[in-house]
């Protein structure tokens, strides 16, 4: 009989190389899915359209600044859904401080706290003065797509 | 001993082939990640909708969507037309790159898409698939 001595040999390592391939496998696999499996976060951008779309429809039209007749002058005359504003954005509009209108989910403090928390909508805000009043918009959008069965 | 026990290739062919097969592996993973139809169904959704909220009444629009119908077509969706639909009483738009799968997104803007085509090989004369919006109001216009 030969080579009686160290007949295991190098097979002794396949359990650690097979270890170590799987590490590697499983490494690789699970940084990709966790990179291409989130989704484009598209909040900040949404958040940055409604407010410049509801600045310019303010700054350029003339809507009535009454909390009467707001509500239905904003959504007609500024072109914007009311049911995809309340439902995925959050607008609020103040004048001289005090709040004129507020719609969707969300406030002032999810947005002050948009980065520390990922739940939180993503927004943006911004003051313009017209015929001496101040008008605050604060935008935010929590939007994500939705995948459906057909 | 034999020259054949002697051959440190043949001793480790087993260990390169569980090698290359596992990395053959992890590279088809990879790419079935990054040409994913959840992926790019999501990136389109988001593009052409942030595309709907900066638009206005007469406004034409033109979006290279090469990439979509060519992982449309890899997934036997292959009526192109299908794969981009508008709800207008929602604002909503989906798109669709694998059969009996869509995804889904809202946008603010209180337009109407009037049409919607897709052009083959016409995107700025690259010969790219384009996705051609034609936008109109929703209320007649007053004149």
């Amino acid at each position: 009989m030969k080579n009686k001595k160290g007949v295991i040999g190098t097979q002794a390592t396949v359990f650690w190389f097979l270890f170590l391939v799987f590490i590697l496998v499983v490494g690789l696999a699970a940084g990709t899915y966790i990179f291409f499996g989130s989704q484009y976060d598209y909040r900040q951008i949404d958040a940055d359209l409604i407010n410049s779309h509801i600045k310019e429809c303010l700054t350029e039209n003339n809507i009535s600044l009454n909390n009467e007749t707001f509500k239905q002058e904003f959504y007609s005359t500024c072109r914007l859904h009311q049911d995809v504003v309340e439902k995925n954005f959050f607008v609020l509009v103040e004048l001289d401080g005090k709040r004129l209108y507020e719609a969707g989910k969300g406030d002032r403090t999810q947005c002050a706290l948009s980065d520390k928390n990922e739940e939180y909508p993503k927004c943006q805000n911004t003051t313009i003065i017209k015929e001496g009043k101040t008008i605050f918009i604060e935008t935010g959008s929590n939007q994500k797509s939705r995948t459906r069965l057909e | 001993m034999s020259e054949e026990e002697d051959n440190p290739l043949m001793d480790n062919l087993m260990f390169i082939l569980v090698l290359v097969i596992a990395i053959v592996i992890v590279l088809a993973f990879v790419w079935s990640q990054m040409n994913g139809a959840a992926r790019w169904s999501d990136f389109y959704v988001k593009q052409v909708a942030t595309s709907l909220e900066l638009s206005e009444p007469g406004d034409k629009i033109e979006i290279d969507v090469h990439q979509a119908t060519k992982i449309a077509n890899r997934n036997q969706q292959l009526d192109f037309q299908k794969i981009f639909s508008f709800n207008e009483t929602e604002n909503e738009i989906c798109v669709a790159l694998a059969p009996e799968t869509k995804t889904c997104y809202n946008y603010f803007n209180d337009i109407k898409v009037s049409s919607h085509v897709i052009i083959s090989g016409s995107f700025k004369d690259t010969g790219k698939n384009t996705l051609a919006l034609e936008i109109s109001s929703k209320t007649p216009e007053v004149k």
